[in-house]
């Protein structure tokens, strides 16, 4: 066989045709040479020759290429088969298409976010160094210049080690200021991760960061594109930060981002970044405040690593017992902490879509038993009729893979359309949009195992049913059931299975929603409709006076409360949900004087007048600030209920004086009030101890509006903006959202976990119903014939249907048991991302097994529903 | 016309017989199909019958086989016909198949032998 001739077929054809003529023409002659007459001597050269087409149909065999043609008749006859059985392949492509797709989806994220490389060259063997509160607090904490400091100077294990703030500033200049997220770096802090700038260059630790008269700034490459319109004469430019003028030495690659969220001030991706520089005041003990990263030494193991920093705490500790007392140290490998978040959740998920795809393997398998079972009879006919074996086993073959290929392509758009949903409904920064691209490879295992399990169970019955004398089947036909008794059992194990794991998947799913519910059932404290928030900062240079700041603030809350529909207007320096407070330690005048690490510890905020009353806190006892406190400190304090509790659980605490930790002077405060709980840090969050001091006392560079409005709060955005802007041009709002808008993204992760759970479940439910209505459904087929002698013989319809329903109902029931010891075991896993649901709730358990006994009955009923149909005579009769 | 008491053979009898016939055929020089027929038919004193009709489509195959090559050229009475002419590989195939055969017919007489005896 040759492609060549295959395709010069048509030709050579031809040209035989010619060759048979000038035979013809020639062996007529020699017959009239002979002494015939023509027309005779033609017609004997003719029969001399033989039949014309068969010769040429011969000769035309030989340039076939024959498996190809009879592929395509198996092609053209397997389309046929397939369509005539429509339901068969439908479902077939659906299972399929499904079973591919979600994994296909989900291994993408997995891929784009746990395996593969991140983009630092160095990222193995760099690692994040963070303070641990001991004995059970805080095990990521930030740490202090003085201690990272010593860490960078003293440590054994390092080849360098680098600082970083992430930070919030002013970016004016342009047309309007705005308020962008930076970051402040030791100069070696882009050699450490081993990345160099696309434009410019990095900081040189020997010349960046220097002195406070040289600062030098890099752009991230979106910052370039969007504010400098990808000039390369950026370089050298001077920009301003915060009222201070930086040079633009460099801006880097695009898509390079390195944050860790954990401590970080601005809780965003810094857009800049510049050189940090210590100044000797900055070289504190006290406040911890930096992320620190260490490029591991050659050979130096994360043990070996851990234990010698371990030891250099401990010398600073003696050292400096009143700041490092209880302050461990915590190495994490830099992959584990910018994928550590979400690594749980991923690999759930991945459990969860693995499942499926072993149900839509089993939901395959059983389609093609219960096919090739029915196809005995047709593969008996045809071999009756003269097919040889393995031309009937290769038209199985050939649909196995048609149906296969199908599916396998419908998974993939699938998948794609998984993917697109997945990326619409991610919350921001759970996984790398920017990274996911359809993976291939998983695409490629996901076909595989599918087509496999599908090549696997069409064609070894076809094999089993073709090595079979062909008049057994025929008789079988007419009578028993016996031999395909064998085949019902494979396919009842795989429903079984089928129906066990979907339960599992579905308790797991109801788990989580049912967790999610009571989350946002929680009440966070304070009535979050119709309030709109708005940070705020200043710029250090322009309000250093506490005096311009309280003003400004006076200044602005009159003008928001004078903006028609603003009912009230207020501000505070830690908004719930918004990711940071600042906590520190308190003492009780007249109890026993403690060292600061024995302290009980509350979170501290600073709050304007009418900051409760906006909100809707609900006051307690005693009363919240007025407005005169709003000019100055008074050393007073609002705190709330727990705090209340924690610190004078039997006595009133209004009157009672407290030192909270966060002054300069370290004067006591005065308790005024007290204010109910508030979920600060997300709604499944402890609560805990909060104090309020009023603006004044601590006099923050940042505040954030709150502003209570009749209506959608986001209506008021235009008005706010102009507000500010009308008392200083130069300052920008940023994060303007509804307080409804924080609340629910608080809950964004979970809810998003939740929903894909959920779908994953339904599928497999879907995929399990649609299992059991198959055999049963074949059951019925099967026993027809028994089924109209039982009603010929008297047999009430509904009792036969009754008996084919309890077939189906004992598989369901024995797939349900089994999916539940299986559950029992496995959402045990769940328990860490669960709020207050137990893993095995009975209501829970009850209700899905419930559901899963009452679809499956269903599902039973439609297949055995055709009995009714049955007329006893004619099945008899057929027969 | 077949002699009497030498019924004709069908050339297609043993199989890959009439390949070698025609390979032979065509040793001398190149000739279309009619002639590789008559002279087959006349060297074997008629007793081998080629079935013209089955002779075409073994030209065919000898020719994919790569064993002969084929050219349209003027017949003798200068009307369009296809001369075959054996290649290099099909002189090779020819002394194979010439060697193979008669040891086929070695054997086959000193099987038939005793029985003449």
């Amino acid at each position: 066989m040759s492609w060549t001739r295959f395709f010069q077929r048509r030709a050579r054809r031809e040209e035989s045709a010619a060759e048979l003529e000038a035979y013809l023409e020639a062996e007529t002659q020699d017959n009239i040479e002979r002494g015939m007459p023509p027309a005779e001597a033609r017609r004997a050269a003719h029969i001399k020759l033989g039949n014309v087409t068969n010769i040429l149909g011969n000769m035309a065999q030989q340039d076939s290429v024959s498996w190809l043609e009879t592929l395509w008749q198996d092609v053209r006859y397997g389309f046929r088969m397939l369509l005539k059985h429509r339901g068969f392949a439908l479902v077939s492509l659906l299972t399929l298409a499904l079973g591919i797709g979600a994994n296909t989806a989900i291994f993408t994220v997995v891929d784009a976010t746990l395996i593969r490389p991140l983009p630092f060259p160095n990222a193995n063997r760099v690692v994040m160094a963070w303070e641990h509160r001991m004995p059970d607090g805080e095990r990521q904490n930030v740490t202090s210049p003085a201690t990272f400091l010593r860490w960078q100077q003293d440590n054994t294990v390092f080849d360098q080690m680098a600082a970083i703030f992430n930070d919030s500033s002013i970016l004016s200049g342009g047309d309007v200021p705005e308020q962008i997220a930076t970051a402040s770096v030791s100069p070696n802090f882009f050699s450490i991760l081993g990345v160099n700038a696309a434009l410019g260059r990095v900081f040189v630790p020997e010349q960046d960061g220097k002195s406070n008269s040289n600062r030098v700034a890099v752009l991230s490459f979106d910052t370039w594109q969007r504010r400098f319109a990808s000039d390369p004469g950026v370089l050298g430019q001077a920009i301003t930060l915060d009222d201070k003028p930086y040079t633009v030495v460099g801006v880097m690659p695009r898509g390079f981002d390195f944050f860790v969220k954990q401590g970080s001030f601005s809780q965003k991706k810094p857009q800049i970044w510049v050189a940090m520089n210590f100044s000797p005041e900055n070289r504190t003990s006290h406040g911890r405040y930096l992320q620190a990263i260490g490029l591991l030494r050659q050979g130096v193991t994360l043990g070996h690593a851990q234990d010698a920093m371990l030891s250099l705490q401990s010398r600073l500790e003696a050292e400096d017992p009143a700041s490092m007392k209880n302050w461990s140290v915590n190495l994490v490998p830099l992959r584990a902490q910018l994928t550590g978040e979400v690594a749980q959740g991923l690999r759930l998920l991945l459990a969860a879509v693995g499942m499926v795809l072993l149900i839509a393997c089993a939901n395959v398998a059983t389609l093609n038993l219960a096919r090739a079972s029915a196809r005995r009879h047709e593969i008996a006919i045809r071999m009756a009729l003269g097919a040889a074996a393995k031309r009937v086993v290769r038209q199985v073959l050939t649909e196995s893979c048609l149906l296969s290929l199908m599916g396998g392509a419908a998974g993939f758009c699938l998948g794609y359309l998984c993917l697109a949903v997945l990326k619409s409904i991610a919350p921001a920064n759970l996984i790398p949009l920017d990274a996911l691209r359809l993976d291939w490879r998983v695409f490629a295992f996901a076909t595989a195992v599918s087509v496999l399990s599908g090549l696997l169970f069409g064609t070894i019955p076809a094999l089993d049913a073709a090595r079979t004398a062909p008049r057994e089947p025929l008789q079988e036909g007419a009578g028993t059931v016996s031999s395909g008794e064998n085949r019902g059992v494979a396919r009842r194990i795989l429903v079984v299975s089928e129906i066990a794991i979907a339960l599992v998947l579905l308790m797991g799913a109801s788990l989580l929603i049912r967790s999610f519910y009571r989350i946002v059932a929680v009440d966070p404290g304070f009535r979050p409709q119709n309030v709109l928030t708005a940070w705020v900062q200043f710029p250090n240079a322009r309000y250093q006076k506490d005096e311009q700041k309280n003003q400004f603030f006076e200044r602005l809350l009159d003008s928001v409360r004078a903006i028609p529909g603003v009912r009230s207007a207020s501000a505070d320096g830690f908004l719930p949900f918004a990711g940071i407070i600042a906590a520190t330690a308190v003492q009780v005048e007249g109890r026993p004087v403690l060292p600061i690490s024995q302290l009980p510890v509350a979170d501290v905020s600073l709050v304007e007048p009418g900051f409760f009353e906006t909100l809707g806190i609900p006051l307690i006892s005693g009363r919240t600030f007025n407005q005169s406190e709003a000019f100055q400190a008074t050393g007073n304090v609002v705190i709330s209920q727990s705090m209340a509790q924690t610190l004078w659980p039997h006595e009133d605490p209004i009157g009672k004086r407290v030192t909270i930790y966060m002054k300069r002077d370290n004067k006591p405060s005065t308790v005024i009030g007290v204010v109910g709980d508030v979920k600060h840090a997300g709604l499944a969050s402890a609560v805990r101890p909060t104090a309020y001091w009023s603006y004044p006392e601590l006099g923050f560079q940042f505040m954030t509006l709150v502003i209570r409005t009749d209506g959608d709060p986001r209506a008021f955005i235009p008005a706010l903006r102009e507000a500010v802007l009308r008392i200083d041009k130069d300052q920008p709002l940023a994060d303007v959202v509804p307080m409804e808008t924080l609340l629910s993204m608080s809950v964004a992760r979970t809810r998003f976990a939740t929903q894909v759970m959920a779908a994953f479940a339904l599928i497999a439910f879907l995929l399990a119903i649609v299992g059991i209505y198959g055999v049963v459904s074949y059951d019925v087929e099967q026993r027809g014939r028994e089924i109209g002698i039982r009603i010929a013989l008297g047999a009430q319809r509904a009792g036969v249907i009754g008996l084919m329903l309890k077939r189906g109902m004992v598989l369901a029931g024995i797939g349900i048991g089994l999916g539940i010891a299986a559950s029992l075991g496995l959402t045990r896993l769940l328990t860490s991302v669960l709020y207050q649901t137990r893993p095995n709730e009975p209501i829970l358990i009850a209700l899905d097994c419930a559901a899963l006994a009452m679809v499956s009955l269903f599902a039973s009923y439609i297949a055995v529903r055709r009995i009714t149909r049955i007329d006893p005579m004619a099945m008899l009769r057929r027969e | 016309m077949p002699k009497p008491g030498a019924p004709p053979l069908d050339a297609d009898l043993l199989q890959g017989t009439l390949d070698l016939l025609i390979l032979q055929t065509l040793l001398p020089g190149p000739a279309h199909g009619h002639t590789i027929a008559h002279v087959i038919e006349h060297r074997s004193d008629e007793v081998l019958q080629v079935e013209h009709g089955s002779l075409y489509p073994a030209l065919h195959r000898l020719q994919n086989r790569g064993w002969i090559k084929s050219e349209w050229g003027p017949s003798e009475n200068n009307r369009k016909a296809r001369f075959y002419r054996l290649t290099a590989a099909g002189r090779k195939q020819l002394l194979r198949q010439t060697s193979r055969w008669e040891q086929l017919v070695a054997a086959v007489n000193s099987v038939l032998k005793p029985a003449r005896e």
